[in-house]
């Protein structure tokens, strides 16, 4: 297989994100220690920040140590930066 | 784990208990009182000052409680001797609080700046009697000790998202050390567990420990939404978020594995010492100063601590450890993290390397090295409050 520096973690295989091991560029490849994932930053992604893997269309959860996080409040798509502006949570949301 | 006993060498007490630090804890019972309770605290090496700023106007659940705590400190096993300095009219009983520490195995002084006639008579005092419990402390020695004799209290505070990646989890690991040496481990920070309930439930030690568990993070999201406010910008705060931790959920996740894989015991109150030896959780808040001040209330003669962006707090009477997964923090805020767990992220070290990391340098800790924190002189105490201020 190729070498290819690894840049992103995944947590748990049942994840549809996984976490950027450095400052992720526009257009850099993901490759996570598994092997490359086929995949392009579709923005500058910040060291510890998540990445879509997979679309995750608007009101699924996103899923990071193989467990709920919260749901998308937007369509995501694969590549897409993972955060405050597309994830909200579940819990401890007032009445 | 191996079957050795593992040890490090402590100050044995007269009940028997062990000590990591000789401390004289000096203790104001209101926040009028403070101030030549400082005064006496920044004159001795030795004495440390519990900055507790109530006492007065408060309801009487959060008088009790503080009474408690405040005694609890007075009777931990770091500290060699108390002065206890009252005003004279707090709504605090400061003789029943002296009374308290003095069923403990050390002496305690109170000190009442209206009937001693002032503050300068009263530090002048304080100052003499702090130096005598500290001269007489010197017949302590250091002597070999086993693990079993400690009760560690595990925080994080400043996550970020390596505090799930490669703190928390060597953390987790060292817990797990801890536990199989008989050592009492308490889990904490209620708020921080919001989503990872289902984990929780697989690791009660029993049923009736799981619904203890899930009560008591029912009852803190009730609390909190019944403010009105939401969680977000608390929990997580907004460094969490820059730090890429979008939900409370995700900072469940990532907090809830530094318990490591050991089985919950028992659910304890804010300040409340464990019954048994194992793996327990205290309700405390996600506030570090208040939560870390429970836990030592509860026994802790050390609390370990993992951060992300860098918290650098400590306590009055425990030295706090810290951990963190972020290289780049650990360089940045020079001299405030002990340990550097980034080297999991890069795949230098296994999580059990680092696991075996910490627990080593918190044996030496235990044996009196000092903490960064402790080095800064890092001495936090922040008592739980429920109630108003009247």
């Amino acid at each position: 297989m190729e070498e290819r520096l690894v840049n992103v973690l995944k947590v748990h295989p049942q994840d549809n994100v996984v976490v950027a091991l450095g400052d992720l560029s526009l257009g850099d490849e993901l490759v996570s220690k598994e092997g490359a994932l086929h995949l392009r930053a579709r923005q500058p992604i910040p060291f510890g920040h998540k990445v879509a893997i997979v679309a995750i269309p608007k009101g699924q959860p996103v899923i990071k140590y193989g467990a709920r996080i919260g749901v998308a409040t937007k369509d995501i798509a694969p590549g897409e930066h993972v955060h405050t502006h597309n994830l909200v949570s579940e819990r401890g949301v007032a009445e | 784990m191996s079957m050795q006993v593992d040890t490090f060498l402590g100050y044995r007490r007269p009940d028997g208990k062990v000590g990591v630090r000789n401390l004289v804890a000096v203790i104001p019972s209101c926040g009028c009182a403070l101030h030549a309770a400082k005064m006496i605290a920044g004159r001795v090496e030795g004495a440390a000052l519990l900055e507790y700023q109530g006492g007065c106007g408060e309801t009487e659940a959060d008088i009790a409680l503080a009474t408690q705590l405040l005694a609890q400190y007075g009777t931990h096993p770091n500290v060699v001797g108390s002065l206890v300095v009252s005003l004279g009219c707090e709504t605090l009983d400061a003789e029943d609080l002296a009374q308290r520490i003095a069923q403990g195995p050390m002496p305690v002084e109170l000190l009442v700046i209206q009937k001693v006639g002032g503050v300068r008579r009263t530090v002048e005092r304080g100052v003499a009697l702090a130096r005598e419990m500290l001269a007489r402390a010197g017949a302590f020695q250091r002597e070999p000790c086993p693990v079993s004799e400690l009760t560690v209290g595990l925080e994080c505070g400043g996550s970020d998202a390596t505090s799930g990646l490669a703190a928390n989890p060597a953390m987790g690991v060292f817990s797990d050390c801890l536990v199989a040496q008989g050592a009492r481990v308490i889990l904490a920070e209620t708020s921080e567990l919001l989503g990872a309930e289902h984990v929780l439930r697989q690791r009660a030690a029993t049923p009736e420990v799981a619904e203890r568990l899930l009560q008591t993070i029912a009852e803190c999201e009730a609390f909190l939404k019944a403010t009105g406010e939401d969680f977000l910008g608390k929990q997580p705060s907004p460094g969490n978020i820059a730090g890429g931790i979008t939900t409370v959920e995700e900072k469940a996740l990532g907090d809830v594995l530094k318990g490591g894989t050991s089985p919950i015991v028992d659910v304890l109150s804010y300040g409340t010492p464990p019954r048994k030896p194992g793996l327990s959780f205290m309700d405390t808040p996600g506030n570090d100063p208040a939560s870390v001040t429970g836990l030592v209330a509860g026994g802790a003669q050390i609390v370990v601590f993992t951060t992300g962006r860098g918290n650098p707090m400590g306590n009055a009477i425990a030295p706090v450890i810290k951990i963190t997964g972020n290289a780049h923090t650990f360089a940045h805020l020079e001299g405030d993290i002990d340990l550097d767990a980034s080297s999991i992220l890069t795949g230098r070290e296994t999580i059990e390397q680092v696991g075996e990391r910490i627990y080593r340098f918190f044996l030496e800790v235990a044996s009196g090295q000092k903490t960064a924190a402790e080095a800064l002189g890092h001495a936090e105490f922040l008592m739980l409050r429920k109630g108003p201020i009247y």
